[in-house]
């Protein structure tokens, strides 16, 4: 286990070099530099902003600069906020994006689990269509429509909530429903397909016929089983969050990594670009890792190489 | 073998209907996309524009049907080349495997647990924001899934008996994989495309919602919902229009793919997110 974990941990780094790499020269290929703008400016003024970043060096020195950065745990300073370190940007706004995405994913798995039973316990009844026809409605929702429905319904109608802005913990409610749905919609359908799979084999028919509780059945025997397929999907689920976060952060004007990212982007803000870029990385590593753990505890037929 | 259930037929009508208005649209509109009359913007319904104009005065229901015509193309042709990429290298990993293998599973792994968002932003940047840019976008960062799920049906499919018997009278390799087990797959491959075309729909309206995609004057739903959401609180029907037909096309796409599913290939359970 130990080594395998060693390997996994050097699999990752190489993994993220490679990552960063790329996106490094990626980003370089983008047409367009950090500091060109409408207005002209002196080129002496061009050329000192430029060593100030370090912008003036061959390319190659550039990479070796900021890889070496990274290797240390410095993802240097950013262009559009003056001053301002990435670690420390990343640091600021990854609290709120942190709460939005492990609300959703607990609000998702919840939701997912208790839609998935329902409808697979009840199935082929009005439970059944109701939840089935709400999860693929989930699936079918672009995240800006479900963030649309709600804020027309719950801030511009009924005023309960606020549009936009983190103003205190009721700015969260929304952003977590539109993050979480697409999830819970995509979960409560693996729960009733694994669940109604186990409902048909032997073991279950075997605890019926000995006069075991149905609800018994459900919870003791059945559920564990079926819950595998959702514990393997959460790498995907992450990556799922992450992806949703972009938008859930622009729609609702959330300070998270999400937004600083989009406009990093736009604004060839590179050393935010990629310092985000490698925390997403390790982010979506991490769970995928523990994704494969998961399946190794959740059914040990399963070996891991 | 289950029957095609009700659902799937209403849906597969529901988009040809959908594409047909979207081929015929200089037909089927009063108006173009673009043609703005600024004496009558930000209606609401009325005889005359059916689901409203917008801040331009350009007709919404026009904007609607050429707005398919973009974001129905560039799903479908999106799927097809994604599903051409997964493909090929999915049977090339399955069938060879070893090291071929291995290197074409670690970069398909970085694909797919990274955001394609992140990967189709950067892709925009570089390619410029038209439709071709964002149909390659789109492509080059969808065709992971695909590729995984025809490795793992080619690794079955190469220890069946016929594979063997083909190899016996002295087949090749390459006539094995691409004439015999590949046609064999079409099933799942269907069911794979139905799934794909909508979420490509959705990756493009996304794009497009963040001001990465299609620029205007271009319609497609995204832009579509993109413009309307900046009224949401005055205008709704900006976007409670194109929203619904964008819904309502990804929940047919969705009930097609299941009902395909049930119906040609029951076994397969696929995961399907973001």
């Amino acid at each position: 286990m130990l080594s395998l974990v060693i390997r996994r941990l050097i699999e990752m780094v190489v993994t993220l070099w490679i990552v960063a790499t790329c996106i490094f020269f990626l980003l370089r290929l983008v047409p367009g530099g950090p500091f060109d703008s409408e207005k002209s400016w002196h080129p002496e003024i061009q050329a000192a902003i430029e060593e100030k970043y370090g912008l003036h060096l061959p390319l190659k020195d550039q990479y070796l600069n900021w890889i070496g950065g990274v290797a240390h745990g410095d993802l240097k300073e950013s262009f559009q906020y003056q001053g301002q370190d990435v670690t420390e940007l990343i640091l600021v706004s990854l609290p709120y994006s942190l709460i939005v995405g492990f609300g959703a994913l607990i609000l998702s798995i919840v939701m997912g689990v208790i839609l998935g039973v329902l409808s697979a316990w009840k199935k082929d009844t009005w439970i059944d269509f109701t939840s089935s026809f709400i999860a693929i409605s989930g699936v079918s929702l672009p995240p800006y429509l479900i963030a649309t429905v709600l804020i027309l319904f719950f801030s511009v109608k009924w005023q309960l909530l606020p549009v936009a802005l983190v103003e205190g913990p009721s700015s969260y409610v929304l952003p977590i429903i539109t993050l979480g749905i697409r999830p819970a919609a995509t979960i409560a359908r693996l729960v009733r397909a694994g669940l109604l799979e186990i409902l048909s084999r032997d073991f279950i028919r075997t605890a019926r016929s000995m006069g075991v509780s149905p609800f018994k059945i459900l919870y003791k025997h059945a559920l564990k089983n079926a819950l595998i397929p959702v514990l393997t999907i959460l790498g995907p689920l992450t990556a799922a969050i992450l992806t949703g976060s972009f938008v859930i952060e622009y729609v609702f004007q959330i300070p998270g990594v999400g937004k600083h990212f989009v406009t990093s982007i736009i604004n060839r803000d590179y050393p935010v670009t990629m310092g985000i870029t490698l925390l997403y990385g390790v982010f979506l590593l991490v769970a995928n890792f523990i994704t494969d753990i998961a399946y190794t505890w959740a059914d040990p037929r399963i070996k891991l190489t | 073998m289950k029957k095609f259930g009700i659902l799937s037929k209403i849906s597969i009508s529901f988009l040809l209907i959908m594409g047909a208005l979207a081929i015929l649209a200089p037909q089927v509109t009063r108006y173009t996309y673009d043609e703005q009359n600024i004496m009558e913007r930000l209606e609401t319904s009325s005889a005359k524009h059916f689901m409203g104009t917008d801040v331009l005065g350009r007709d919404l229901y026009s904007r609607i049907i050429y707005g398919a015509r973009l974001s129905l193309t560039v799903g479908v042709l999106t799927a097809l080349v994604s599903l051409i990429i997964g493909l090929t290298l999915g049977a090339i990993s399955g069938y060879i495997g070893g090291w071929v293998d291995g290197v074409i599973m670690r970069v398909t792994d970085i694909f797919q647990i990274f955001p394609m968002v992140l990967i189709a932003i950067l892709l925009l940047m570089l390619l410029g924001k038209g439709v071709t840019g964002i149909i390659t976008a789109i492509a080059l960062t969808s065709w992971a899934t695909p590729a995984r799920l025809v490795r793992g049906l080619v690794m079955q499919a190469k220890e069946l008996p016929y594979v063997e018997s083909a190899r016996a009278i002295g087949t090749s390799h390459f006539i094995i994989l691409f004439r015999h087990i590949i046609p064999n797959l079409w099933g799942p491959i269907i069911v794979a495309l139905s799934f794909q075309i909508p979420n490509n729909i959705m990756a493009e309206s996304f794009l497009s919602f963040l001001g990465l995609g299609l620029q205007p004057p271009y319609a497609s739903w995204g832009t579509l919902a993109s413009d309307g959401f900046r009224a949401i609180q005055t205008y709704p029907h900006l976007i409670v229009f194109p929203g619904a037909a964008l819904f309502i096309t990804l929940l047919a796409f969705n009930f097609l793919g299941d009902g395909l599913r049930d119906w040609l290939d029951p076994k397969q359970s696929r995961v399907d997110i973001g």
